[in-house]
């Protein structure tokens, strides 16, 4: 079909009639605020005074060089990052395999597994809180009391050699649905006929996952692997509400609670936001490298 | 024999250990649910078994007292209108973005990309001072408005996988019958992704519904709390109200886990699809 000039400009003019409105509201709440986060980074300002004053690389330069909290933020992101990341995958990962295939009894799983990816944190947040971490009166520490081991109870949430680890491990309860999911679609594209050639062939189930399944699903792991890496370094939500606000003596401090008490407790607004800056690089290589590794796997297949 | 006798016996094994770790798994659900229905000297004494008797008379007290009932309104009208706004304009920019003949394709595209990237707290400060510029601050217009901002990129991507599903030939016959842009639309495109439209809605509702962050950040007053705010201050609030408590957790959560039990495969649906997209 050739369409004349006309044509194609009175059809572009229908596009963009619809496009008018969604776009404008994108770009006035989203575009436009991360445009100006990425300008006030190199200002001095405290958020009321009419007057920024323009720096350069100070607020960067003095990140990196006069900030301990920054490291300890950037370390601590890491390491809940890391836990997040094995946890979610590892745990997402077995229970797939012993679930993927379609049954009704399956079904009953998967929809348990996923449960709690649905539920609001804030609600998360309190039911480990009281319910599990409480060191009064929560599970965890009745637990150890009642088998004789009241040495390791302890004040989960405060303690510092527990806190971080604790609330990611509430994030990987949170998220293992999540990774499941996607496993198990990846497990359901591996055609039936593989299987049953291995099976002819003699193979144990042990052998034929680690030879023929885990291969087969490497696409669907780094894609997995990479989303929930994305998710660990942007959480804040549960850190923020299990731990008020990440402050608890520092040691659940992570990046974006740090940009947010600097920016919202300290007003160092330019500070605050070179830090975001710094996480959304962050963010966004990691996202591209996935774009890439994509990519190149569609290259190779067709 | 044998043979069916010891797989049957693996099987056994098998989901009895599932079962095991499902129950361990949903612990802290069950938790939360047997002791909204005790009374709070109950909780202390016995916080692991089932309630002495079942009662109800934390959520009267959470729904009335603890305001529960108003903040439930507030979450009501904040997440129907977000995520009908956000269906409607996602359903748009997918359309138009899965024409071949849209002019400035790529460039719409690579805008709406960094919409599913970038962390939300980057551009906290500034939206802050921009809803605050424009007289939104504390209205519950402005938090949608930011709900619809924040969440059409992801919408659209997966409009856009399935509408680019739809057979071309549809338009095209409609197109030799003389459609116009607005009537494919109408005609076609809207009738045929109603199950996109069912994905994308239970995704949002369930995202607007628990998000806690907009409407703590950019709304002040008590009188237009959402759930989840108002289960955050009521928890720093009274510290001794376990009861209270648990039923507003589950005052918060109940309506998400139906919704999710009802659609949960156009849910997992959706996840597959949002996944590979983002």
């Amino acid at each position: 079909m050739t369409l004349s000039t006309k044509a194609l400009l009175k059809r572009n003019a229908a596009y963009y009639s619809f496009l008018l409105l969604p776009l404008t509201i994108y770009f006035v709440f989203f575009i436009f605020p991360n445009a100006k986060a990425l300008v006030w980074s190199f200002f001095k300002w405290d958020g009321m005074a009419p007057e920024m004053e323009f720096v350069r690389f100070r607020n960067y330069v003095d990140l990196f060089t006069k900030d301990t909290r920054f490291y300890i933020a950037l370390k601590n992101t890491f390491i809940y990052t890391f836990i997040l990341m094995i946890g979610s995958n590892l745990m997402g990962l077995i229970i797939a395999l012993l679930i993927h295939r379609p049954s009704r009894l399956n079904n009953v799983f998967r929809t348990i597994f996923y449960l709690p990816g649905v539920l609001a944190t804030v609600a998360i947040g309190s039911m480990w809180t009281l319910g599990i971490y409480n060191p009064n009166f929560g599970v965890l520490n009745t637990a150890l009391s009642a088998i004789g081991l009241e040495s390791l109870t302890t004040a989960w949430l405060a303690d510092p050699k527990t806190a971080l680890a604790c609330v990611a491990l509430v994030h990987v309860w949170q998220n293992l649905g999540f990774s499941m999911i996607l496993y198990i679609a990846g497990l359901q594209e591996i055609p039936e006929e593989l299987y049953e050639a291995t099976a002819i062939e003699g193979a144990s189930s042990w052998q034929t996952i680690w030879h023929v399944t885990l291969p087969l699903l490497r696409r669907v792991a780094a894609m997995v692997m990479v989303l929930v890496l994305i998710f660990g370094m942007r959480s804040f939500d549960l850190i923020f509400i299990m731990t008020e606000g990440g402050s608890a003596f520092g040691t659940t401090e992570v990046l974006t609670t740090l940009l947010f008490r600097q920016g919202f407790t300290y007003r160092k607004v330019g500070f605050s936001n070179a830090i975001a800056v710094i996480l959304l690089c962050v963010v966004v290589l990691t996202s591209a490298i996935q774009r890439w590794f994509l990519r190149e796997d569609k290259g190779v297949k067709s | 024999m044998s043979y069916l006798k010891t797989k049957k016996r693996k099987h056994f094994i098998k989901y009895s250990i599932m079962t095991l770790a499902a129950m361990v798994f949903m612990y802290p659900v069950w938790l939360v649910f047997i002791n909204s229905l005790k009374g709070d000297t109950e909780i202390y004494t016995n916080l692991f078994g089932l309630p002495n008797q079942f009662q109800f008379g934390n959520y009267a007290d959470a729904w009335v007292n603890g305001k529960f009932g108003m903040y439930y309104m507030n979450s009501i009208v904040i997440t129907t209108a977000s995520v009908g706004f956000i269906l409607i304009f996602s359903l748009l920019t997918a359309f138009a973005l899965s024409r071949q003949d849209l002019i400035g394709k790529k460039f719409i595209n690579t805008l709406l990309v960094i919409g599913i990237t970038v962390p939300v707290q980057v551009s906290l400060m500034p939206l802050f001072v921009q809803i605050r510029n424009l007289g939104l601050y504390n209205t519950i217009f402005g938090v949608v408005l930011i709900f619809i901002a924040f969440r059409i990129a992801f919408a659209t991507f997966i409009m856009t996988g399935f509408i680019e599903g739809i057979p071309r030939e549809l338009e095209e016959a409609a197109m030799i019958d003389g459609a116009t842009q607005y009537s494919l639309f109408t005609k076609i495109i809207l009738p045929l992704s109603k199950s996109s439209i069912t994905a994308v809605a239970i995704f949002n509702i369930v995202f607007v519904w628990n998000n806690f962050w907009f409407p703590l950040i950019f709304l002040s007053s008590q009188a237009k709390k959402t759930l989840p705010v108002g289960l955050l201050a009521f928890q720093g609030e009274e510290t001794m109200a376990f009861g209270k408590l648990f039923a507003g957790i589950m005052i918060l959560t109940l309506p998400v886990i139906v919704v999710y039990l009802l659609l949960q495969k156009q849910f997992v649906q959706g996840v597959t699809a949002g996944a590979v997209k983002g």
